[in-house]
C-alpha cells in the first residue's frame, strides 16, 4: 500500500504504457488546437499526421476564423500595374512574415479583387464578350477559372460585390461564387459548365456590401436596406423588413460569431472627428431590428478600406497579446506593423484612415490563406 | 496541516494494481471519483483501468498540492476575517510556479496525464497539460512538432505533397 504523503514523482526506466500522441482522444486534442493562438500554427498543427489532419479538417470555417486572427496580405504594383511583390504578416506572432512570389509571376491585373476569408483573390480576364473569372489562391498559385460570363452580361465597368460561399474550410466542396451587379445576380457552382442569372426585381441601389452570416447571404445597399439571397430552391433576391439604417460614408458588414454586424465611420456628437459605430442584427423579435452595440465585447473586427469585403470578426483577442472592443485596420502608415487599432467610439484621427493616402501602388487587405 | 482522524480515506487502485489511500478531499478533486461517491457514498476502494500507478501518483500529487492551497487560503481568510490581497497574490504565484515546476516532465509523461486528467476530470491539471503541450507546439513546423512529440509521419508521399503544395508559405521560413 502507497499512502498519499508517499505518493511522490516516479519515474519507471521501462515504460510499458508508452501513449501515442497521435492517438490522443480527439476531445483534449480538440482542446490543444483551441489554445493555438496563430493561423500559421494551426496549419502546422493540421500537417503533423493523419489524425490531427483529420481534427483540423473537421472544424467549420467560422470555427477557425472566428479563433485565430487573420493574416496582413500586402501586394506592391509597378507602374505598369504589375504585381512586384508580395508579403503577409501575422498580428498573432510579430516575427511571421513571408513573401509570396506566385503571384508576382501573374501578369497585367488591374483589380484583384479579395473574396475575403477563404483568402482567394478574383480576377476578370478576357476580352469582350469572352469575360470570365479566375479565382486565384495568391497563396498557393491555384487558379480556377469559371465559365464565360453570360454574353448580354460582359460590360463590366468595375468589379462587383462578390462573395464565395464556402461550407468547409478544406475543400471547395459545394462552394459558389456570387456577384452582384445593378440588376443581376450571378451565381457559378465552382466546378460546374455554366452561369445561372437572377434577375433583380428588386434594385439595390449604388452597389452593395455583401456578408455571409451562418449560411445566410446578406446584400446591403447604400441605401441602408438589407436583403437576403436565398440560393435555394432558385435563387431568390428579397428586402428584409428592418428599419433602414443611416450608411455613411465607410460602412461594412461582419459576421460577428453568427450575428450580422453593421459598422459604419459617423461624425463624433461634437462633429469634430470620426467614430465608429457598431449595430447588430437583432433576430429575436417579430420583427428584425437593428440594435447600437456599445462595445463589441471580447472580440476584435478586422477591416481595410474595400467595403465590398466582409470584415473579419475574431473572439478572445487577448489570447494572442490582441485588444477587444477594437478594430484592427489595415492602413499603410507603418511598414512593418500596417494597420491601426482603434476602440469602438473613440474619436479617430482620420488622418491615419483617409482612403486617399493608400499609395495606388499597394494592396493590402486582411485573409484566412485557403487551402 | 493537521488532518482530523475522522476524515475519510479513499482507496485508489491504478491498472498495475497499486493501491493509493487519499483522503476523500483529495479524491474529490476528480470529477469522475466524486461522481462515483456522490452515487455510492459508502464506497472506499476505487479501481482506476485506465490509469497505471505512475501517473496516478502524479495526479494525486497535483490534487494534494492544490487541496493544500486551497485550505491554506481558506483557513488564512478565516484567522483574519479576510484574505489579504498580497497574501493570496502570492499564494497564487507560488501555486503558478509549483504548476510549471510539475509539468517540468517528458512528453510520454505529457501525455499520459492528459488522458489521465481527462479520464479522471481533473479540471485544473487538464488546463494545465493541454496548454503546456499547446505552447510545445507554438511557432513550430510540422517536422519540428513531430520531433518534439515523438510522432510518426503517416502521411503518405502525395499527402504530404498535397500538404506543401497547399501551404508552402507557411513552411519556407519555419523549415
Amino acid at each position: 500500500m502507497t499512502t498519499a504523503s508517499t505518493a511522490n514523482r516516479r519515474r519507471k526506466e521501462n515504460y510499458t504504457t508508452v501513449r501515442n500522441w497521435s492517438e490522443l482522444p480527439d476531445g483534449p486534442l480538440h482542446t490543444i488546437l483551441t489554445c493555438l493562438c496563430s493561423f500559421v500554427d494551426f496549419i502546422s498543427f493540421s500537417s503533423v499526421c493523419r489524425s490531427w489532419r483529420a481534427l483540423a479538417s473537421s472544424l467549420s470555417p467560422s470555427q477557425i476564423t472566428s479563433r485565430f486572427p487573420p493574416l496582413l496580405f500586402i501586394a506592391s504594383y509597378t507602374h505598369e500595374g504589375r504585381v512586384s511583390s508580395c508579403r503577409v504578416l501575422d498580428p498573432a506572432s510579430p516575427s511571421f512574415s513571408c513573401s509570396l512570389d506566385r503571384i508576382c509571376t501573374y501578369a497585367n491585373f488591374p483589380f484583384l479583387v479579395n473574396l475575403s476569408s477563404h483568402g482567394r483573390f478574383l480576377l476578370l480576364v478576357g476580352r469582350p464578350e469572352y469575360y470570365r473569372y479566375v479565382i486565384l489562391n495568391p497563396f498557393t498559385g491555384e487558379e480556377i477559372y469559371s465559365p464565360i460570363m453570360p454574353k448580354d452580361h460582359t460590360s463590366f465597368d468595375d468589379f462587383y460585390p462578390t462573395c464565395l460561399f464556402y461550407p468547409t474550410y478544406l475543400s471547395f466542396i459545394d462552394s459558389v461564387l456570387l456577384l452582384f451587379t445593378d440588376d443581376t445576380v450571378f451565381h457559378w457552382r465552382i466546378g460546374s459548365s455554366s452561369w445561372s442569372c437572377h434577375s433583380l426585381r428588386i434594385h439595390p441601389s449604388d452597389g452593395e456590401m455583401v456578408a455571409i452570416v451562418n449560411g445566410t447571404v446578406y446584400a446591403m445597399d447604400f441605401a441602408g436596406r438589407l436583403f437576403v439571397l436565398d440560393l435555394s430552391p432558385e435563387l431568390h433576391l428579397r428586402q428584409l423588413a428592418v428599419d433602414e439604417i443611416g450608411v455613411g460614408g465607410f460602412s461594412f458588414l461582419v459576421d460577428y460569431g453568427g450575428e450580422l454586424l453593421f459598422l459604419h465611420l459617423v461624425s463624433t456628437e461634437m462633429m469634430i472627428g470620426m467614430q465608429f459605430e457598431a449595430f447588430r442584427l437583432d433576430l429575436s423579435a417579430n420583427q428584425a431590428r437593428w440594435v447600437k452595440m456599445e462595445t463589441l465585447g471580447n472580440w476584435a473586427i478586422f477591416a481595410g478600406y474595400s467595403t465590398q469585403l466582409q470584415g473579419l470578426a475574431v473572439e478572445n483577442p487577448e489570447r494572442w497579446g490582441g485588444r477587444s472592443n477594437c478594430l484592427y485596420f489595415a492602413t499603410e502608415v507603418d511598414d512593418d506593423r500596417p494597420w491601426t487599432v482603434i476602440k469602438l467610439g473613440d474619436e479617430i484621427d482620420t488622418d491615419t484612415m483617409d482612403p486617399g493616402l493608400l499609395p495606388s501602388n499597394k494592396m493590402i487587405t486582411w485573409v484566412y490563406p485557403g487551402f | 496541516m493537521a488532518r482530523s482522524s475522522t476524515e475519510n480515506m479513499i482507496t485508489l487502485m491504478s491498472s498495475d494494481g497499486e493501491e493509493f489511500m487519499v483522503t476523500e478531499k483529495v479524491a474529490r478533486e476528480c470529477t469522475t471519483i466524486r461522481n462515483m461517491l456522490e452515487d455510492d457514498c459508502v464506497i472506499t476502494n476505487i479501481p482506476l483501468p485506465n490509469v497505471t500507478s505512475d501517473i496516478l501518483s502524479m495526479v494525486i500529487e497535483y490534487c494534494m498540492e492544490h487541496v493544500a492551497a486551497a485550505e491554506k487560503a481558506a483557513a488564512e481568510t478565516a484567522e483574519k476575517g479576510s484574505s489579504s490581497a498580497p497574501a493570496a497574490a502570492k499564494a497564487n504565484k507560488d501555486l503558478e510556479e509549483w504548476d510549471k515546476a510539475f509539468m517540468n516532465v517528458d512528453v510520454y509523461t505529457l501525455c499520459d496525464l492528459i488522458l489521465a486528467a481527462n479520464y479522471l476530470n481533473v479540471s485544473g491539471l487538464l488546463d494545465l497539460t493541454i496548454q503546456t503541450a499547446a505552447n510545445l507546439i507554438k511557432g513550430k513546423s510540422p517536422e519540428q512538432i513531430r520531433k518534439t512529440f515523438h510522432i510518426q509521419n503517416d502521411l503518405s508521399l502525395e499527402e504530404e505533397e498535397k500538404i506543401r503544395s497547399q501551404t508552402p508559405w507557411a513552411f519556407e521560413k519555419s523549415e
